[in-house]
């Protein structure tokens, strides 16, 4: 069996995280965000099967099925968050949201 | 392996879980407002009934750790939470939304951070954390017409979500490295030292990161005053006290099993520390929004925190729970008066936000008064109130730990607080030019008694410090890394 190098392992993790990560902060659509963060959750989950498999252990894939199950009830509230800002706004861009602010930042 | 014997040590999680299920059963045959809100309070008082004695370190299946800082946090938690209960009533009473289901979250919520503070391993904290943050997001943004509510809901759920995935990130990549889930675990090693991998480093990064957004601690902090202000005053009283509370436990769980503060932890420490006590407290100087102040103040207050965090052994560990409990008391009666002041609106509860709106409250309401005034100064560390003892403490702590930088910059911010405290104070007191009518509240009877509590606990940890530090040194001990 070719085994592969743990650094090399751990990359894809590392690239689909940067990937949410970016995608959060350069997006404006709340439901492109969500999207994005179940990448960033994905990604952390795939971290933590390269270490079950590393060490032989089954630790890390109960953990696996945690972080979906949590990722799945976040999106839930999520979405019906995300509904309710669009029936008072008309729009689901963060930038829109704009109620809430420093007093001196208003101009 | 299953230990019969340990199942009462979980007994509080237990009770809220049955509690939160029986609570939904209940609004299902009958929607009633105050059955349900008396319920949730007999609840509570069960499961703090139920905090028997101290396992002392036992793990129950590795999962969770019973010992005196778990016990002592989780009392403090659902103490605070009856409070917030109690404030909740009077504040949802007139409301026209369905009220009820917000108690059925406050007993989730409460379930999360009592189940936090005795994590010992990354699952039940991954899964206490969540069910924590899920549950807040609903809480925030509970008055569903209300968009400023909506909105902190929205903030709050895209900034919780993402530092959960940067949290847990990181600690996968400790999983890597190390093998080891558990915190007990992670200790024996790292007595045998973990090799300073770069993603080992990289791992605990992220986690400082991840508990830094949880914290609100200073380059995470921008979602803090948002959130403070939109989310109703029960609420941002549960964000400022215990979701912060139990998350500083872990944090203070997991560096103390890593091992000895290695130097660059420990600096990362120190410029978070100090970072927060400065911008904190500057930043809250220019606010006119007495729910954003508290937000500021409370970046700062975590500051301080995180100051006995370094100190971090024994006294660093007693000088933190101290605090803690002086730091609850304040964010809660502050919370506590904005919501009891608030009046009943179109679409949710109008709450008094600007400072302008408490001109005068002293001629109006006096006891309100005085117990906000008597806040700001615990705050603001004025002796004779429970917050110049916590400070103190603190500063100690970093005395003996050598942190001289930490203890001037805590000095030199703690003087900067003093001015803002001090506005809020003199408005409270000078006359206004045209009187400010405030609302008749009705049930004012358990929530003027739960803020004479208040009131009475703020001067009795002031003038006598000894029960309350007792009773800290006799449960707290330090853990065993």
């Amino acid at each position: 069996m070719i085994s592969v190098p743990v650094s090399v392992q751990l990359l894809l993790p590392s690239v689909l995280f940067l990937i949410g990560l970016l995608g959060v902060l350069i997006r404006r659509n709340v439901i492109f965000m969500l999207m994005a963060m179940e990448i960033m959750l994905n990604a952390a989950g795939l971290v933590f099967i390269i270490g079950s498999s590393l060490w032989k252990q089954a630790d890390g894939q109960v953990m696996v099925i945690f972080i979906l199950a949590m990722a799945a009830a976040e999106v839930a509230v999520g979405l019906a968050l995300i509904l309710q800002v669009f029936q008072m706004h008309k729009t689901v861009d963060v930038d829109q949201l704009q109620e809430l602010k420093d007093e001196r930042e208003r101009g | 392996m299953w230990h019969q014997h340990l199942l009462p040590a979980l007994f509080p999680q237990i009770i809220l879980a049955a509690a939160s299920v029986l609570c939904l059963l209940l609004i299902a045959w009958k929607r009633n407002h105050a059955v349900v809100h008396l319920f949730t309070l007999l609840s509570l008082i069960l499961a703090l009934a139920s905090l028997g004695k101290i396992y002392d370190a036992t793990a129950v299946d590795g999962l969770f750790v019973i010992d005196g800082l778990g016990v002592f946090v989780e009392g403090v938690i659902l103490i605070a939470v009856f409070f917030i209960t109690i404030f909740s009533y009077p504040y949802f009473f007139q409301s026209q939304i369905e009220k009820e289901e917000y108690y059925v979250l406050l007993l989730l919520a409460t379930l999360g951070a009592t189940s936090m503070v005795i994590s010992n391993h990354f699952v039940s904290f991954f899964l206490s954390l969540e069910i924590l943050s899920v549950s807040l997001y609903t809480l925030i943004a509970y008055p569903k017409k209300m968009s400023a509510s909506v909105e902190a809901g929205v903030k709050y759920l895209i900034l919780a979500a993402v530092s959960s995935a940067v949290l847990v990130f990181g600690l996968g990549l400790i999983y890597v490295q190390t093998g080891q889930m558990s915190l007990a675990e992670l200790g024996k090693l790292a007595t045998g030292g973990i090799g300073a991998n770069i993603w080992m480093i990289v791992g605990l990064g992220l986690v400082i990161a991840g508990l830094g957004f949880k914290l609100a601690l200073v380059p995470f902090h921008l979602w803090t005053p948002d959130v403070y202000a939109g989310a109703p005053a029960p609420t941002s009283a549960f964000v400022a006290t215990i979701s912060k509370g139990s998350v500083f436990v872990f944090l203070w769980r997991l560096f103390s099993s890593v091992g000895t503060m290695s130097h660059a932890v420990q600096l990362i420490f120190v410029v978070i520390a100090i970072a927060s006590m400065l911008i904190g407290n500057w930043l809250a100087l220019l606010q006119q929004n007495l729910k954003r102040l508290l937000a500021y103040s409370s970046i700062a207050n975590l500051g301080y925190l995180i100051v006995a965090f370094v100190a971090s052994g024994e006294t660093g560990l007693h000088a933190a729970m101290f605090f803690l409990v002086a730091y609850f008391i304040c964010m809660l009666g502050a919370f506590g008066i904005i919501s009891f002041l608030s009046e009943p609106a179109e679409s949710g509860q109008q709450e008094r936000l600007s400072l302008s709106s408490y001109t005068g409250l002293f001629w109006q309401k006096p006891g309100l008064a005085v117990l906000l005034a008597l806040i700001m100064l615990s705050l603001a560390g004025i002796p004779l109130t429970a917050g110049f003892i916590g400070k103190f403490y603190v500063l100690l702590s970093g005395v003996y730990s050598t942190q001289w930088l930490l203890v001037i910059v805590l000095i030199l911010s703690s003087v900067i607080g003093l001015f803002y405290y001090l506005r809020v104070v003199i408005q409270l007191f000078s006359r206004p030019e045209t009187p400010v009518s405030y609302p008749a509240s009705p049930y004012a009877v358990s929530t003027g008694l739960a803020f004479l509590v208040l009131f009475i606990l703020l001067i009795w940890f002031g003038v006598a410090p000894g029960h309350l530090m007792d009773q800290i040194s006799q449960m707290v001990h330090m853990i065993k890394g």
